[in-house]
Formats: C-alpha cells, structure tokens, sequence
C-alpha cells in the first residue's frame, strides 16, 4: 500500500516537471499545446471518494498554475476532469471499483488504457481551451488544437511510459 | 428525512463540484483580465436588456395614466399654438410686415427616450435613459421632462445612456427666481427626494413661500426658463451671509417615465469661450 502512494506520488510530480520543462514551451503553429499532467489524475485509483478525487484535482491543479501562471484555468480543468472520469471511464470500461481499483496497463491492457487516456485528455483539452478563450467560439479550431494536443501528450507519455516502467514481455 | 439525506448523498459529488469550479472560476475572473472584462460587459448588457423588459412591462401596466399625462400635454401646447397663432396672426393683420420674433429656441435639439433604469435611493443617483449614440445623444446634453430638469447625459454607450440625475450629490444647477431674476444653486443634498437646497442667495434677498424657481440658462445645459420647483422654506442662518431656502422639485424622480434629452447646439462655442477666459486668468495669476 504505501509503494503504491509513493509511485502515483513520484508519477504526479515528474508529469509536472515534464509540463513544465518541456511541453509548456511547445507551441507548434499554435495548434499543438499538449497538457500531459492530467494522467496523474486519470491513473489514480478508482476506489477514491468523490470529493477526496476532486480535492486532489483541485490542489493539483492549483500546483499547476502557481508554477505556470495560467491563473485558475488549471484547477478548473483537474476539477472538471475528476469529476467527469468516472463517466468517462464508463463508457469503455465496465468493471466496478470494487473489483479493478487500479488502472495501469499490467492489468487492464495498453489497448484499453491508451484508449482511456486518449478519450479523458480530449475532454480536459476541450475544457482548457475553451476556459482560456474565455467564450464559445472557434469551436472546430479549438477541436482541433484538442485533439491534435492530446495525441502529442499521449506520445510523451508513451515516451516516459518505456523509459521508467518495465514493459510486460510477451515471449515468456 | 432518509429520501432527502439519500438524494443529497448521490448529488454530493456533483455539489461538491460545482464549489470547487465556483473557486476556480473566482480565481480565473478575478485574474485574468480579459475574462474579467468579457464578464463585466455581458453582465451589463444582460442587465441592461432585463431592465428594459421589466420597464416595459411596468409601462404597459401604466398606460392609462401616461396616456392621461400625455393628453394634457397635449391639450396645453394646442393651447399655447392656439395663442401663438393668435399673435402671429394679429401682427399679420397689421400693416406692419414684420412678425413678432418668437423666441422658439431652434439652436435645440430634441430626442425623447424612455428610462429603463432610475435609483432615487442612493446620494449618487443616476437614470439609465434608452437612448444611445445611435440616436444622436452627445456627453453633457440635458434632460428634461415637462415637470423640470432631470440631469446631464454623463456617459453613452451605442444604445443607452446614463444621466447624472439632480438627485445626485454632485450635481449643481443654475436656477433663478422667476419674478425677481435672482440667481441660485441648486443642490440635493441626499435625503427627501423631493426637496433639493438653493444655495448662494444673499440673506438681503428675501424669497416668500411658493414663488417658483426656474432654470437660469447661465450652465448652457439647459435653456433658461423651464420651472424647477417652488420655495418650500426660507429661513436665515445667523453664521453665514446667505440664506438657507428650501425647493420643492415638481418633478417625482420616482415616477420618471420618459425623458427628454435637449441640447444646446451654440453650448460648445459658449464652452469654448469659457476655457479661454479661465486660461487667459490663469496666465495672469
């Protein structure tokens, strides 16, 4: 129980080092503007309370934009996405939190878990940059800009994925 | 009891959400400033649009008694063409050509516009009047309605504008006494809205009871002569050298219904004058 916290503790703060070192400087043609810190909150586990998931979105986010002056879009983003994942994770996925608590790709597979990550960083991009614009407007470019942003954040985290977890091998 | 504590447990999350995006929210408006400016203006129009509605529903229960105030309105210019036609007509009568010079002030401007919006209750009050730059109304024009003056056009957006209302602690209005010409301030001072001071009379100058007061015409805002109110109280205080007199405006600032906005089309050339003077007096001092 206790390697378990430190390891989502040690993911969460090298996912922010990540974004702050490296892909908040990305901006390419203003559409790639990949947000790769709200994994940390995708991967926690699922046995949470509610409000206990939303407080740790909350402070999280609040660490976010204290480091990268966005002021307040990132806690409103954490928040929105702990509250939108069970909801999310339920549209793919229907095993109860009693039974699977954790999600990682040992367990449920990196198919199930990629497709997860993909679906709840769209909607934390959709938030973010709506929250940023201030307004609906521009809605197909900012769709884009979403999308395009979360399948570069995934390829980051894939990136880091294979450098610090050791990939299940299937020849043995 | 048990249903109610059940269904606020299953709304929980969604409560507890909807507290932590409010804080979220607080924190982005309050610094960010261009969500902060994009709020503020929706607010204001929302605003603004909502008291129109209310105004007007408010207007419409009120018909009768404006369509009242409006014939009588009427029936007194009819009555004063009537008389005005009456001279024309008599000097035209007279072998003489030349016709009496009325004194219709034509260098005015007219656009009547309905309030929207009216505080009587705070020291600074304002009425927000449905007329805008896209109806022509200018900063500084003067408002009026047929009981008296109303205030001064202060700001103007495309559809409305705001008057700084006599109820108003900073406002000033150059008055007269309409039998004798002598010439006061008049200020509200906060409390009864119907009653505003008239400052700067010398104690020498008695003022009776009832006399009416009018506008001097000497602020350009407005033209002279239109009535303001009457004496309500004259008394004299013993440690100063002007008298302290109290005016009863016929106007009720909590009925305001319609307004019009006049103004002065020579005010500018007059203002112009005006800088100079007090520039060339500064030169000297």
């Amino acid at each position: 129980m206790h390697s378990k916290w430190t390891n989502f503790f040690l993911t969460g703060i090298i996912l922010v080092l990540i974004q702050l070192l490296t892909t908040n400087s990305i901006s390419f043609y203003g559409l790639f503007n990949p947000k790769i810190y709200p994994i940390f909150l995708l991967l926690l586990p699922r046995d949470l309370k509610p409000a206990v998931f939303m407080l740790i979105g909350f402070f999280y986010g609040g660490l976010i934009d204290i480091l990268s002056n966005t002021h307040g879009f990132g806690i409103a983003s954490c928040v929105f996405i702990t509250f939108i994942r069970p909801y999310a994770l339920a549209l793919i996925y229907n095993k109860s939190p009693q039974e699977e608590s954790e999600i990682s790709v040992k367990i449920q597979g990196a198919n199930l878990v990629f497709v997860y990550l993909f679906i709840g960083l769209i909607l934390f991009h959709i938030f973010y940059f709506f929250t940023e614009l201030g307004e609906i407007a521009n809605i197909f470019y900012v769709l884009l800009k979403s999308i395009l942003s979360s399948i570069l954040a995934l390829i980051f985290y894939s990136i880091y994925y294979m450098l610090f977890h050791s990939v299940p091998k299937k020849n043995r | 009891m048990g249903n109610i504590i059940v269904i606020f447990q299953r709304a929980f999350p969604f409560i507890f959400f909807l507290i932590l995006q409010s804080i979220a929210s607080y924190i982005i408006f309050r610094y960010n400033d261009y969500h902060n400016a994009n709020m503020v203006s929706r607010a204001n129009f929302l605003a603004a649009s909502f008291n129109e509605k209310v105004s007007d529903a408010v207007s419409f229960a009120t018909m009768p008694s404006q369509n009242e105030a409006l014939s009588n309105e009427n029936a007194l210019l009819r009555e004063q063409l009537y008389q005005v036609s009456q001279i024309v007509n008599e000097r035209r009568d007279d072998s003489n050509t030349h016709i009496l010079p009325l004194t219709l002030p034509l260098n005015i401007n007219v656009i009547s516009g309905k309030v929207v919006n009216n505080s009587v209750a705070h020291l600074r009050n304002f009425v927000i009047v449905n007329k805008g730059l896209k109806d022509g109304v200018k900063k500084e024009m003067a408002a009026i309605t047929k009981l008296g003056p109303v205030g001064i056009v202060v700001d103007v957006t495309d559809n409305y504008c705001c008057i700084m209302s006599i109820l108003n602690k900073d406002n000033n209005l150059s008055v007269r006494n309409r039998a004798t010409k002598n010439v006061g301030q008049l200020r509200w001072k906060g409390g009864e809205i119907n009653i505003a001071q008239l400052e700067e009379i010398p104690k020498h100058i008695k003022l009776k009871k009832g006399e009416v007061i009018e506008t001097s015409g000497y602020s350009n805002y407005y033209p002279q002569g239109i009535p303001v109110g009457i004496v309500e109280k004259y008394s004299e205080d013993s440690k100063s050298n002007f008298a302290n007199v109290k005016i009863k405006l016929y106007n009720d600032f909590s009925k305001l219904k319609y307004v019009y906005l006049i103004e002065n089309i020579e005010r500018p050339e007059v203002k112009a004058l005006e800088d100079s003077i007090i520039k060339i007096q500064k030169a000297e001092n």
